[in-house]
């Protein structure tokens, strides 16, 4: 993926679905309406791996990793995250943020994980294991929400946020995660790809009403 | 990352029921809210928290590397003092933070932060359970000859004016100040018991991750409906305002810089191995965070009140009115925004205790106008306070030197609703001695 194809990016985000057992289908979000994921997409590990361009990128890298730091989410990164958003899908919608924020704080303060590039907040990565959803019965780890501001990408953030989250996850007994993807979200997608997330063995249903 | 659940021997479980059928009639109806602001998550448990897996060794201090206390007599004597007086200390506040909840509860303008805050007093009764069952599931005997019911008794039987910090003796005036006090004061609560994970004494480091957790949610509790009063201030038929929030802001601010303890000290504590950050360290940490805290709020107010302007233009604008302490394109720093006051304002504790410093750090000579100036900034209703009141006396007794500064710094005012036994009776004690009451230590495991 190029540098500069980020832009707003819709997905689903499977929180708080009271679904019956062995019925998979999307949940309705309990921290408002489920949309605006943006994400890095991994752009810096793939430029990495070009090989014309690999040690400089390295070297790129190691300097703006001192200046990263990955920590969980607290409620002081409404404004920051609100930001993000903003930047990704030109909307300010502080409110929705302020519900999602206080949904993920009140659930698991240790969960959600933002990225800080010199003391302010450049990107984030909301998620929670839970239990039950769509008649999975094992606890999940559900990544639900990501974004990372254009400015900052190809600095590994995507993947610093979901090492971080993943951890949690095993932390709190979880052997899996699981997120969705809409299909056009082709840059979601890959990003995930890069992380090793493979399809599941799950399908998303859908029924306009 | 999982803990453990105990449920205190019933006769301190009883009294801990006992005394929040008293002072805090509200708590049944959080079970009926839950599932409206709540869903899905765990019901409430009115339980003592013991997180596994903590470290075993001493983190921080002289005995650093040594295994931790696993009951109190293997911690160094003064550190086992020290360490009670912490506990006692912190039950205090659980419990005195939810009687003035209570008081102003019923006045939040909306649904969501009153079951809000609603949901943060419980986890404060928690809280203060949780501390009972530190003070009552160990013996205590080789520092103290109190005993363990009769330091329950103790806990229970503060109010208002009684309580050990004095950001807990203060009345709410409005549901301004539950929100303003989940900011603030729970914020200092944060940094105490993050300070305590490392504690020596590994049942009560142990105790910290659980609280922390909860504590969480209580900032969230106090931040988010600051910002949306903020962004409700730029219209002009505001309930409340940014000068009304301001001076809630001015009220509280000290109170909370004082609950780190004086700016000179809390090396003992570190020296110990209870906590792992001077009074000074973690009150500059914290200084910083509600600094920033009020940049967020103020850049909430600043869109709404300049809905034209792109988020770039709206972060300059705020950043030159701040940086300038001025008025740009009729947004004033003075009149409009939040800001803190000098670490010096309004301060009965610590290294700037009676200092008699106003909100932009410039010094006073003269009493009276500084009692003055102190009012003019504080919110109206608190004005009225025997609180406010005693400080004002005690301000000119130190300021005419006829109060040794060493007596201001302990005085405390003298409420009418001091201390007492259960008020469904007069002698009748909140711990009640039950015929079989479970022996000391073994409190009752609700998941082993």
């Amino acid at each position: 993926m190029a540098p500069g194809a980020y832009g707003p990016r819709i997905s689903n985000g499977p929180i708080g679905a009271p679904v019956s057992s062995g019925v998979v289908g999307y949940g309705s979000s309990a921290v408002g309406d489920p949309h605006a994921i943006a994400v890095d997409g991994g752009a810096a590990e793939q430029a990495a791996r070009s090989a014309d361009i690999a040690s400089t990128a390295a070297v790129i890298l190691r300097r703006v990793a001192d200046d990263v730091r990955i920590r969980p989410m607290t409620e002081l990164d409404i404004e920051g995250i609100t930001r993000i958003d903003e930047r990704i899908t030109k909307q300010y919608r502080p409110e929705v943020w302020e519900q999602r924020v206080s949904y993920y704080i009140r659930r698991d303060a240790e969960s959600s994980q933002v990225a800080e590039v010199k003391g302010s907040v450049a990107g984030f990565m909301m998620g929670e294991v839970r239990g039950g959803e769509f008649g999975l019965e094992e606890p999940t780890g559900w990544i639900e929400f990501f974004g990372v501001d254009p400015d900052v990408r190809g600095r590994d953030l995507g993947r610093k946020l979901i090492d971080a989250l993943l951890a949690h996850f095993r932390d709190q007994g979880a052997h899996i995660a699981r997120t969705m993807v809409a299909s056009a979200d082709t840059d979601i997608a890959g990003f995930l790809k890069a992380m090793q997330f493979t399809p599941a063995s799950v399908t998303a249903l859908e029924k306009r009403l | 990352m999982s803990d453990q659940q105990h449920q205190l021997p019933r006769q301190y479980h009883d009294a801990v029921l006992h005394w929040q059928r008293h002072n805090f009639p509200d708590f049944p109806r959080l079970a009926d809210q839950w599932d409206t602001y709540f869903p899905k998550d765990d019901a409430f448990c009115l339980c003592a928290r013991i997180q596994q897996n903590m470290p075993d060794q001493i983190e921080v201090g002289e005995r650093a590397g040594q295994p931790k206390a696993v009951v109190p007599k293997e911690l160094d004597p003064k550190a086992a003092e020290e360490l009670l007086a912490i506990i006692r200390a912190q039950a205090s506040t659980e419990f005195g933070s939810i009687q003035q909840h209570q008081a102003t509860l019923a006045r939040a303008s909306d649904p969501q932060d009153q079951a809000w805050v609603l949901r943060v007093m419980a986890e404060e009764l928690r809280h203060g359970y949780q501390m009972i069952h530190l003070l009552t599931s160990a013996d205590w005997s080789p520092v103290t000859d109190t005993k363990p019911q009769d330091m329950v008794e103790e806990i229970l039987s503060m109010k208002t004016g009684s309580h050990v910090l004095a950001a807990f003796n203060l009345e709410y005036d409005s549901f301004v100040d539950n929100v303003v006090f989940a900011a603030f004061i729970d914020r200092v609560g944060k940094y105490q018991l993050t300070m305590q994970k490392v504690n020596a004494y590994k049942p009560m480091a142990a105790s910290m991750p659980p609280m922390l957790r909860e504590e969480a949610f209580h900032l969230a509790a106090g931040v988010i409906p600051m910002r949306r009063w903020a962004e409700a201030a730029a219209q002009p038929e505001a309930l409340i305002t940014m000068p009304a929030m301001q001076r809630a802001v001015y009220k509280w601010y000290g109170r909370g810089l004082e609950m780190f303890g004086d700016e000179r000290g809390g090396k003992t504590n570190v020296r110990l191995g209870l906590k792992d950050k001077t009074n000074k360290v973690a009150q500059d940490e914290y200084i910083a965070e509600v600094d920033r805290m009020l940049d967020d709020i103020n850049q909430r107010y600043v869109r709404a009140r300049f809905p034209q302007l792109s988020r770039d233009g709206a972060d300059a604008l705020y950043a030159r009115v701040k940086a300038d302490r001025a008025t740009i394109d009729g947004l004033s720093w003075d009149e409009d925004l939040l800001k803190l006051p000098h670490a010096g304002f309004f301060r009965r504790r610590g290294e700037y205790a009676f200092q008699m410093i106003g909100i932009d750090g410039a010094k006073f000579d003269d009493v009276e106008r500084y009692i003055e100036h102190v009012r003019d900034h504080l919110p109206e209703a608190y004005l009225a306070s025997i609180d406010v009141k005693h400080w004002a006396e005690l301000q000119r007794g130190v300021a005419s030197g006829t109060v040794p500064l060493e007596n201001a710094l302990k005085s405390m005012p003298r409420l009418a609703r001091v201390g007492g036994a259960c008020p469904c009776a007069n002698s009748v004690r909140w711990v009640v001695d039950i015929e079989v009451p479970a022996p000391v230590g073994e409190g009752t495991q609700l998941n082993p």
